[in-house]
């Protein structure tokens, strides 16, 4: 089975995103909602993007499939697929994509049409996409349905949407994403919508097939538990920016911006003492209203009178050892290129101009490429 | 005004005074008829307790029972049998004005189930004329009142919902329902639509009311970390019936029924490992229109027995772990029904399964994932 569904015009499926700037249309009005957002994911990899809703997180993903609402667009930056550019918009964002990237959504009754059966309609992915026959589309998406896990895959090919229950018809979905043999399936919440123990068993479908079909995952969601089991790597986003990206274990575990600490605080976690869940202090700004400097500095609580001036990019996180003789406490200099740069923390990077004050003895240099992947 | 619960198992009284439930369900049982698939029993012989000033969390998986129960508990579906119990009165038929208002609910989707059209304090003024309770100045000072409770500026009282952000919305729709000052607050999935950066703030709000105001709530939601972190007491339902309830010390710290250890073990976490030692759940939920013979959960449990299809296990005390005891038949001879929950201000740690008094330890893996 797996072999089957290797094989066709499959690329291996690395991602690269550099500079991507997406804006919104409002009352004659262009607002920045994603703004000179930066990442990779290699070919088989899993990278997710937390945050909180209108974090631009979806509005990434949506442009990474060439599926942005109206009055959003691209302003700016490239997505490239195996190294090919990949349009934004218009006639070419379909072609090129097509049979390469494929998207699961949060709602999955949302995502199917009510009037056809289940096994139509992933069966009119490979006939339309691939060209095959209607017999062997029919074939395909009853071995799809196997792949992902349907119990009685033929009996519910000839379901209706209605019949199924929600981890069902999630199922479907991902099978219906994964008939055109895509080298990256982007998610969007795609478990939100269900109960815990079906969720449990949806991210494990995914990550299985991810391994067994060697798909490259970018998975958006503002659970961080659910992240910390399917992503290896994560970003995470606030107005439009990636405020934080890393290996998702050790940027959970010791996170190096205030932002993600504070997430993980206000998580109500099964595991943490009754009551200590702290919600973050204020709302996340509008988009029209985005504070200058670091754009968490008004609600962090380790924020100096730099984080309003100074613009903050992402930068590379190294660690320092032990803590260094006294005058630490001042922002890192970027040093030059004299001197043995300290130990890197491979693929962590933060926006924060004061990452020790959340991560003891972090220190951040500026280097070329604070992309997590670009080393 | 007493009532007495003539239907009720074990015909005991009432509890008198103010310690006693403010709300409570005796032998509830709501079936629906459907056009293909016949009778769908939704709820059946759900009985719970609601004292002042505590809060009771319902939990389960889609399909289980728990909004259904809501629904009547709120007035908005009357139950094909058993009794609801507001204040020591037994409600029957229809619900005089003073009732309806006695218990409000609070919806998961606070984009929803607020007016666009209206401002916050156009509805507040509306409700609280409509129910005759304060007009003029009177009204206006009880609507910034009611601002400042759930934590809102007075400003908010001019703004549309759409000004609000989810959480913010959540507290305008706690407004409304406090605007009638209500003993009971039936919450169904409140933190559930929110962002995790708020959820917390919700869920301490509700606690806040309860404390504050000694109102009796009753949260449903599918997220068993919200209601560990606010709710006294807890009840986990499967296919319309209550499999497990407690305090929330008991079920969380020593779940009996394995569907609880289920639950618990597939929730996700921050810090993985933490899981208790449980099998992960295969399968879905069956349709409560083909409940299962015997325990309906024993198709997927990972401890189950021969006599577990055949043989439907009562709602019945479970030993304290201090004390381990005989499990299985033996047990059972030895325990009586649980006390009628309505008359229990807290009810005992109870579990519906032959094996409540075992260790979870003797949960055994099952390998048949699809």
């Amino acid at each position: 089975m797996t072999a089957t569904a290797m094989r066709g015009r499959r690329t291996p499926g690395e991602l690269v995103v550099s500079d991507l700037s997406i804006s919104i249309e409002r009352q004659g009005h262009r607002l920045t909602v994603v703004d000179a957002v930066s990442f990779a994911v290699a070919a088989g990899g899993s990278f997710g993007i937390v945050g909180e809703s209108g974090s631009g997180k979806s509005l990434t993903l949506r442009a990474l499939m060439g599926l942005l609402p109206p009055r959003v667009r691209v302003e700016s930056g490239e997505i490239e697929l195996d190294g090919e550019r990949l349009p934004s918009a218009g006639r070419g964002a379909g072609r090129t994509r097509r049979g390469r990237v494929a998207m699961i959504f949060q709602d999955p009754l949302g995502a199917l049409d009510p009037v056809y059966t289940v096994g139509a309609q992933v069966a009119e992915v490979p006939r339309r996409v691939l060209g095959r026959s209607r017999r062997e589309s029919r074939e395909r998406a009853i071995e799809l349905f196997r792949l992902v896990g349907l119990p009685d895959p033929v009996g519910r090919a000839a379901s209706y949407p209605h019949q199924l229950s929600g981890g069902m018809r999630q199922r479907v979905l991902i099978a219906m994403a994964l008939a055109a043999e895509p080298a990256v399936l982007l998610c969007d919440e795609p478990t939100t919508a269900l109960d815990v123990t079906v969720q449990a068993q949806v991210l494990e479908l995914l990550d299985d097939l991810r391994r067994r079909l060697g798909l490259t995952v970018v998975f958006v969601s503002h659970d961080l538990a659910v992240v910390r089991q399917v992503c290896e790597e994560t970003a995470v986003m606030y107005t439009g920016r990636l405020l934080e990206v890393g290996p998702t274990g050790e940027l959970l575990d010791g996170p190096a911006h205030p932002y993600t600490r504070a997430l993980l605080d206000a998580v109500v976690d099964l595991d943490d003492p009754i009551g200590a869940a702290r919600a973050i202090p204020g709302s996340l700004p509008d988009p029209a209203e985005v504070p200058a400097g670091c754009p968490f500095h008004p609600r962090c609580a380790v924020a100096s009178e730099d984080c309003a001036r100074t613009a903050v990019t992402l930068r590379a996180l190294t660690a320092a050892g032990p803590p260094p003789p006294a005058g630490s406490a001042g922002p890192p200099r970027p040093a030059g290129s004299a001197g043995p740069p300290p130990p890197a923390r491979p693929g962590r990077s933060t926006a924060c101009l004061h990452p020790e004050r959340v991560l003891p003895h972090a220190v951040t240099v500026v280097t070329a490429a604070a992309m997590p992947a670009g080393r | 005004m007493t009532a007495t619960f003539a239907s009720a198992p074990g015909g005991m009284p009432l509890p008198q005074g103010p310690s006693g439930a403010v709300l409570g369900a005796a032998g509830l049982r709501v079936c629906f008829v459907t056009p293909h698939a016949g009778h769908l029993l939704a709820v059946d012989d759900v009985s719970l307790s609601v004292p002042a000033g505590r809060m009771l969390g319902i939990v389960g998986e889609s399909g289980s029972g728990k909004t259904t129960v809501a629904r009547c508990l709120a007035g908005l579906l009357r139950p094909d049998s058993g009794e609801i119990v507001l204040s020591g009165e037994v409600l029957t038929g229809r619900r005089s004005p003073a009732q309806r208002r006695a218990v409000q609910l609070v919806f998961q989707d606070p984009y929803a189930s607020l007016n666009p059209r209206l401002r916050v304090g156009t509805v507040l003024r509306e409700l609280l004329a409509e129910h005759g309770i304060a007009r003029g100045e009177a009204a206006e000072a009880r609507c910034r009142q009611l601002m400042t409770l759930v934590g809102l500026g007075e400003a908010a009282l001019g703004g549309y919902p759409s000004a609000f952000s989810g959480g913010q919305r959540q507290r305008i729709a706690i407004a409304r329902a406090l605007a009638v000052e209500p003993a009971v607050l039936v919450a169904d999935e409140p933190v559930s639509s929110l962002d995790v950066s708020v959820q917390a703030t919700i869920l301490a709000l509700f606690a806040e009311l309860r404390d504050r105001l000694g109102l009796a709530v009753v949260m449903i939601s599918h997220n068993l970390a919200a209601v560990r972190n606010v709710c006294d007491d807890v009840a986990v339902m499967y296919l319309g019936r209550i499999v497990e309830q407690g305090s929330r010390e008991a079920v969380f710290g020593d779940p009996r029924h394995p569907y609880t250890r289920a639950l618990l073990a597939a929730a996700p976490r921050l810090r993985p490992g933490s899981e208790p030692v449980a099998a992960r759940l295969a399968g879905e939920p069956p349709s409560a229109t083909s409940r299962p013979a015997g325990c309906a959960f024993h198709p997927r449990c990972p401890r189950a027995e021969a006599r577990c299809a055949v043989e439907e296990p009562r709602l019945l005390p479970v030993t304290p772990a201090a004390a381990p005891a005989a499990t299985g038949a033996s047990a059972e001879v030895a325990s009586d029904p649980v006390a009628h929950p309505a008359l229990a201000a807290h009810p005992a740690h109870a579990a519906a399964c032959h094996f409540r008094d075992e260790r979870p330890r003797e949960d055994r893996p099952r390998e048949d994932r699809p």
